[in-house]
């Protein structure tokens, strides 16, 4: 199979089925990765991406991976849309803002169960950066190096973060509303699944 | 340089321990995303990549797709291009994980639908199927739908009313198709640049619910969960959809869309429509459909009223009790207003806050046709700022002041309504908010015809003053409009005559009151 690295330079050239190819392998986790943070928004942003990536082949160094390299790029995007949409400053700090503090009410119609839709709402209560994290590293399967690329730090500071991200979630899965339509209580389907999941240090579920 | 390509399910670099999983790790791996698969990801994938220049826009059949419109519970939908007509066409994209008996299933209820021809049904063109996927192409609708049409701009509760009476013809017709919608809801109903209401998606829930049972896998019915509050109870209860549980959606959908603005029949009609057992309910959509004419016919019989209709009531009547009947006459012909309320006098209280909601409806037809709603929109001002008590709470006034500069502001742009625009200033203005009556307020006289088409306004003028009873001590809303209408000019004669009192006793009244507010007379 051609590396990405190869494609992304054809398609520079002017290789449009390279073009195509890159971009089929990389949709589904670009649009997951606007999904869960800007739904509304998601092909808007999935496209400015794309188009950002394209012109960017040129700096890509070709130091790590694409896909880090798309993401960081993804990341990008989604910052930049943000800052627009809440008019924040420049130096708006995606360490401590929230997917929902950003956008109140923000739907989990992304989430197949309800389950996952309460596993997403914890998400979106935490830090917009450890959101990214966590489902760069759990969901794209992004390895620690990977993700301080994408991140633009050193791999240390990933794997700390990344640790501080997951106790960040374990705090927020205990913060989550119950949302009115739920068909049942969530946090007690959560209870069941993990249970079933084998889970010895499952977070307390209450 | 080579680096290993990285695919989305690549597994993780090896060299990079990782940390055990964990519950909480392993409920993260857990989560599944709702994401298209099928041809609607591949058409959403060509759409970009031939936006980034990668690709030729995509096909579909001999559809060119041109753009995505939107997502929603059954599937994508595309604006393309039928080359073959040369026109636009809506491509909707559904959510296919039953296979090829679906499809199929699905192919034939969309034949039977595109034989269902009704102007507000959404027109079928074309269905194809395959394998893997399932597309239906529509007639393309630029409007959006009835809820995003609803919030668009301020609007009436009878032009509201009239696109479910649209509705409720669609779903009448597609019913004795022995068609049932099962998931009619504001979202379904599409409405056209011209204004016209279409019901759509027909029958697609049935598909959904059956493509999710065909679906291995896949738990729990995202259709059920998505549009739970329209659903019937005895669909609950397990109970087969049908033209009842149609009903019930409809009307939940109309209460939800009328918000605040439903009279008290619109609620009756919404009450007998939502009851729990089906049987309850109107008998078919053909009855509910009369009951919405019958709803909507006093407001249109608006435009049989003019004017000079007015002037002949005001003239034919020789005493107070004429007048009232006449006035109650009137204001039931014109605004299908509850006569029994106006009758009773209401002493609730209950008077006010109704006719301020006629007040809203009507400057929002207003200003759709000035000279046709001018003239009920004066007599309920007159009769409310009659009514409503106490009067003397200056806020409250100058709040329904402001709210009605607007529609003085309008109003008085408008050739031929002039008088209407005295009389509505007359009935609302600033005098009234801040009681402050001089006789420098003398200024303008009326126009003998003004005055003739003022004193026609009166019925309701004296409709209100009968409606409300006043205290010993204190300037009756009554009392106010008397002073405002004389401090405008209006002679002391008319007032008397459209009030049904003396001349002596209207002189008397005034006098006392410009005493007691600090002004002579």
């Amino acid at each position: 199979m051609t590396a990405d690295e190869t494609l992304l330079a054809r398609w520079k050239e002017g290789d449009r089925e390279a073009g195509m190819t890159l971009i089929s392998r990389h949709y589904d986790a670009i649009t997951r990765f606007f999904q869960t943070k800007a739904a509304r928004e998601a092909d808007d942003l999935v496209q400015r991406t794309f188009l950002a990536c394209s012109e960017a082949a040129s700096r890509y160094s070709g130091g790590g991976t694409f896909r880090a390299f798309l993401f960081g790029i993804a990341r990008n995007v989604l910052y930049e849309h943000i800052r627009r949409d809440i008019r924040a400053g420049k130096h708006t700090d995606f360490h401590a803002l929230s997917v929902a503090d950003v956008h109140p009410g923000v739907s989990t119609q992304a989430a197949r169960r309800a389950e996952s839709r309460f596993l997403l709402r914890a998400l979106q209560l935490i830090p917009i950066e450890s959101q990214i994290i966590v489902e760069l590293y759990y969901w794209e399967e992004l390895s620690v190096g990977e993700l301080a690329e994408a991140l633009d730090i050193p791999p240390g500071t990933a794997k700390s973060r990344l640790h501080r991200a997951r106790q960040q979630l374990k705090e927020a899965l205990e913060q989550v509303p119950e949302e009115a339509s739920d068909p049942r209580s969530a946090r007690l389907l959560l209870a069941e699944w993990l249970e079933k999941l084998e889970g010895h240090d499952a977070m307390p579920v209450r | 340089m080579h680096l290993p390509s990285s695919q989305p399910a690549a597994p993780a670099d090896p060299t990079v321990e990782r940390e055990p999983t964990s519950g909480l790790e392993a409920m993260l791996r857990g989560v599944r995303l709702r994401q298209h698969g099928g041809l609607a990801r591949e058409l959403g994938m060509q759409l970009l990549a031939a936006r980034l220049g990668a690709a030729e826009p995509p096909h579909v059949g001999r559809y060119r797709v041109v753009s995505k419109l939107g997502e929603g519970g059954m599937g994508v939908v595309f604006r393309a291009h039928d080359p073959l007509l040369s026109r636009d066409v809506a491509l909707k994209v559904l959510r296919m994980e039953g296979g090829a008996e679906a499809a199929t299933r699905m192919a034939a209820e969309a034949r039977s639908l595109a034989a269902v021809a009704h102007p507000n049904v959404l027109a079928v063109h074309d269905v194809g199927v395959d394998d893997e996927s399932a597309w239906i192409v529509t007639e393309l609708v630029t409007g959006g739908t009835l809820r995003e049409w609803v919030s668009a701009q301020t609007r009436s509760w009878q032009s509201i009313v009239e696109r479910f009476l649209e509705s409720a013809r669609g779903l009448a017709t597609a019913h004795r198709m022995g068609l049932v919608h099962r998931d009619f809801k504001p979202d379904n109903v599409l409405i056209g640049a011209e204004g016209r209401a279409r019901v759509s998606d027909f029958g697609l829930a049935r598909h959904q619910e059956l493509l999710t049972e065909l679906s291995a896998g896949s738990p729990g019915s995202s259709v059920i969960e998505g549009t739970a509050s329209y659903l019937a109870p005895e669909l609950l209860r397990g109970v087969p959809a049908s033209a009842a549980s149609d009903q019930y959606a409809f009307f939940v959908s109309l209460r939800e869309l009328l918000g605040d603005r439903a009279t008290g029949l619109a609620d009756d009609l919404i009450a007998q429509g939502t009851q729990r057992e089906p049987e309850a309910r109107f008998d078919s959509m053909d009855a509910v459909i009369a009951e919405l004419e019958d709803l909507l016919r006093p407001a249109a019989r608006l435009s049989q009223p003019s004017l000079e209709d007015l002037v002949a009531i005001g003239q034919e009547a020789t005493d107070r009790q004429s007048y009232l009947e006449a006035a109650l006459g009137w204001v039931q012909r014109v605004v299908g207003y509850d006569t029994a309320l106006l009758g009773r006098a209401d002493r609730e209280g209950e008077l006010g806050p109704r006719i301020e909601g006629f007040e809203d409806t009507l400057l929002a037809q207003f200003r759709e046709a000035p000279e046709l709603y001018a003239p009920p929109l004066v007599g309920l001002e007159l009769a409310s700022a009659a009514a409503r008590r106490p009067v003397t709470d200056t806020e409250v006034l100058s709040q329904r002041d402001r709210s009605m500069s607007a529609f003085h502001a309008d109003l008085l742009g408008k050739k031929g309504t002039r008088v209407m625009a005295v009389a509505a200033l007359a009935a609302a203005g600033k005098q009234l908010g801040s009681l402050q009556i001089s006789r420098n307020a003398r200024g303008t006289r009326f126009s003998d015809r003004e005055q003739r088409l003022l004193a026609a306004a009166a019925p309701i003028l004296a409709l209100g003053l009968a409606a409300h009873e006043p205290r010993a001590d204190e300037p009756t809303d009554g009392d106010v409009l008397l002073l405002r209408l004389w401090s405008r000019g209006l002679a002391v004669e008319d007032i008397a005559t459209v009030t049904g009192s003396s001349v002596h006793a209207v002189a008397e009244r005034i006098e006392d009151l410009c005493a007691r507010l600090g002004g002579a007379p």
